[in-house]
């Protein structure tokens, strides 16, 4: 096992080694010299060549990739070309606000989106299950900054119980958590539904009845767990683009995380942090994508003895 | 040919079945109309575009069924104009996409070894970043724009397709009316063109009709973070940008075209759904 999970660590690598080159060469593609934007238009002809110079922007493109890992891997992304504060530090300082975000949005999804999948299983074709099915398939199909905004405009502007924007305390998390949650919590719920229905078909459930079984353990106890894998997958596979859908969330709700200081950066063209965001944001994908996988194996005993 | 026709309207009978694709089917055909004829329902200068400050944030009434928006544009005629940009974003990201992913893919499937190898790796590079995220960064190089932004959301798709071509060649390719062809001299690209690429359409038409849906959104998300689509144009997402800041007293500015939005992708979920279970009805749950 524990072999495995350093082989799916060290595949890590060569993937981050291509996601770094393939941002960087994206990057280098992008107009407006980085001497002149951290300068400003007023700078004379000589102190944009001495930056450049210094910079190492009229090196070969590889000198400069080999440069910038060198440096990445020392944890030095550079300064921000507007602020002059090291990116590190940027993307760090506003971090958690992204994190605390995504956690809550996938755990939220799950609280709701497994439960409402297991009673629509259960009671098949009754009116909850019509009315749950219908709710998850209008979630599916909003946007989820548009949510975001319809909620606000019911439970800050017209009822004024939550803050509409900002980080300052926890309840000002409940809104977004909820709004970045909705399509995923719809997916779950769907997803459980469909995978509870094809377990209750299975025989040992019906020996498990067979046996005099009371129904909420043949639910929690031997269905609920057959259910989780693919409930698993489909809730790693979307904690991964909730990570890049904060983007969209924290622009609704004026929340300083790492998307907004991505948007920010492109609209200011701070090259540094536009890379270094990016490439922040494909680890910890990649991270959670091993973590989804590990998880299958304390999940599925199948999956962790092909591993011992 | 003869087998082929009678699959297709075997096809078209269990999606006809299937209420709730029909009803995703109706609304997507008329979101299509819309987007076509647009151009003729409204005047796009008089109407979408032209500023009326004596008229601005009014609210709807019989002269302006939606209201108007805080330039005094009618919003009615701008939601239908912007059904052209996100119906022909979503279908040119999805054609691009599928063109050359699908071809990278059906590339790695048929040759296999070192050709796939070095292909799918550099998919699983692409696949590593969130589309979303992937979009903003080619977004941030190529800047604003209709033609930018499809680009962005071209490249971002095209690991999906690749991905799903490979697989399902993979399963096609070691059938026996393949090496049949192959036996009798067949050319490779023949073989992949008129005999492996039909029998994987299937799963490809699924997956198109929810990436069609996924590139809506993506699109409109990206014009409402301001890097997409740019006012004054009519596109939804940036609509909904602009009716941000009228939220408290004119909330029909950004309730209708979110409405257009969940509207369309709903209809292409529906369909999508019915078409997969058409398409297979064992998965029919």
């Amino acid at each position: 096992m524990l072999k495995y999970i350093l082989k799916r660590f060290l595949m890590i690598i060569p993937v981050m080694l291509g996601i770094t080159l393939l941002i960087f060469t994206i990057m280098s593609f992008s107009s407006g010299d980085p001497a002149r934007i951290i300068l400003g238009d007023g700078a004379s002809e000589d102190d944009i060549l001495q930056l450049r110079d210094e910079l190492g922007l009229d090196d070969p493109f590889f000198v400069r990739y080999f440069n910038y890992m060198k440096n990445a891997l020392r944890g030095d992304f550079g300064r921000s070309y507007k602020t002059n504060t090291p990116v590190f530090e940027e993307i760090f300082s506003r971090f958690p606000v992204t994190l605390i975000l995504a956690i809550l949005g996938i755990l939220i999804a799950i609280f709701f989106g497994v439960p409402i999948g297991i009673i629509s299983a259960i009671k098949r074709y009754s009116v909850f299950d019509n009315i749950g099915m219908l709710f998850t398939l209008l979630l599916t199909a909003m946007p989820g900054f548009w949510l975001g905004l319809i909620l606000m405009l019911f439970l800050s502007v017209k009822l004024d119980v939550l803050p509409a924007t900002g980080v300052g305390s926890w309840v000002c998390y409940i809104m977004p958590s909820f709004t970045i949650s909705a399509r995923t919590m719809a997916v779950i719920a769907r997803m459980t539904r469909t995978t509870m229905l094809e377990v209750i078909e299975q025989d040992y459930i019906r020996t498990a009845r067979a046996k005099g079984a009371t129904e909420y353990r043949i639910i929690v106890k031997h269905a609920l767990k057959n259910t989780l894998i693919p409930v698993v997958t489909v809730a790693g596979m979307n904690f991964g683009q909730l990570l890049g859908g904060t983007v969209l969330i924290e622009a609704v709700f004026a929340m300083p995380g790492v998307g907004t200081l991505l948007v920010n950066a492109i609209r200011t063209k701070d090259l540094p942090i536009i890379m270094a965001d990016t490439m922040f944001i494909a680890l910890c994908f990649s991270i959670i994508n091993l973590a989804v996988d590990l998880l299958y194996s304390f999940i599925d005993p199948r999956i962790k003895s092909q591993y011992q | 040919m003869k087998n082929n026709k009678k699959q297709k309207s075997l096809v078209w009978k269990r999606l006809k079945k299937n209420k709730l694709a029909v009803v995703g089917l109706a609304i997507l055909t008329i979101i299509i109309l819309t987007a076509i004829f647009s151009g003729f329902i409204v005047d796009y200068e008089k109407q979408v575009i032209k500023q009326n400050m004596k008229i601005r944030l009014q609210p709807p009434s019989s002269e302006h069924l939606l209201g108007t928006d805080s330039y005094g544009r009618d919003i009615l005629s701008r939601v239908l104009y912007g059904s052209r940009y996100s119906i022909s974003l979503g279908f040119i990201v999805v054609t691009f996409a599928l063109l050359i992913g699908g071809t990278i893919g059906a590339i790695a499937g048929y040759f296999s070894g070192k050709i796939d190898n070095v292909l799918m790796r550099i998919m699983d590079i692409f696949l590593a970043v969130p589309s979303v995220i992937m979009a903003i960064a080619i977004v941030s190089v190529l800047g604003t724009g209709f033609i930018n932004l499809a680009i962005a959301l071209v490249i971002s798709n095209i690991p999906v397709y690749a991905r799903l071509l490979r697989s399902t060649i993979l399963t096609v390719k070691d059938s026996e009316f393949v090496e049949a062809a192959d036996a009798i001299g067949t050319s490779t690209f023949r073989i992949i063109t008129r005999h492996i690429l039909p029998n994987s359409l299937g799963p490809v038409i699924v997956q198109a009709t929810f990436s069609l849906a996924s590139a809506i959104l993506a699109a409109a998300g990206l014009s409402f973070l301001g890097i997409g689509i740019e006012p004054p144009k009519p596109e939804w997402g940036a609509m909904l940008t602009e009716g941000k800041e009228f939220l408290r007293d004119m909330p029909y500015l950004v309730i209708f075209p979110g409405m257009a939005i969940a509207a369309t992708v709903l209809s292409l979920n529906l369909l999508g759904d019915g078409l997969r279970d058409a398409l297979d009805p064992r998965l029919k749950k």
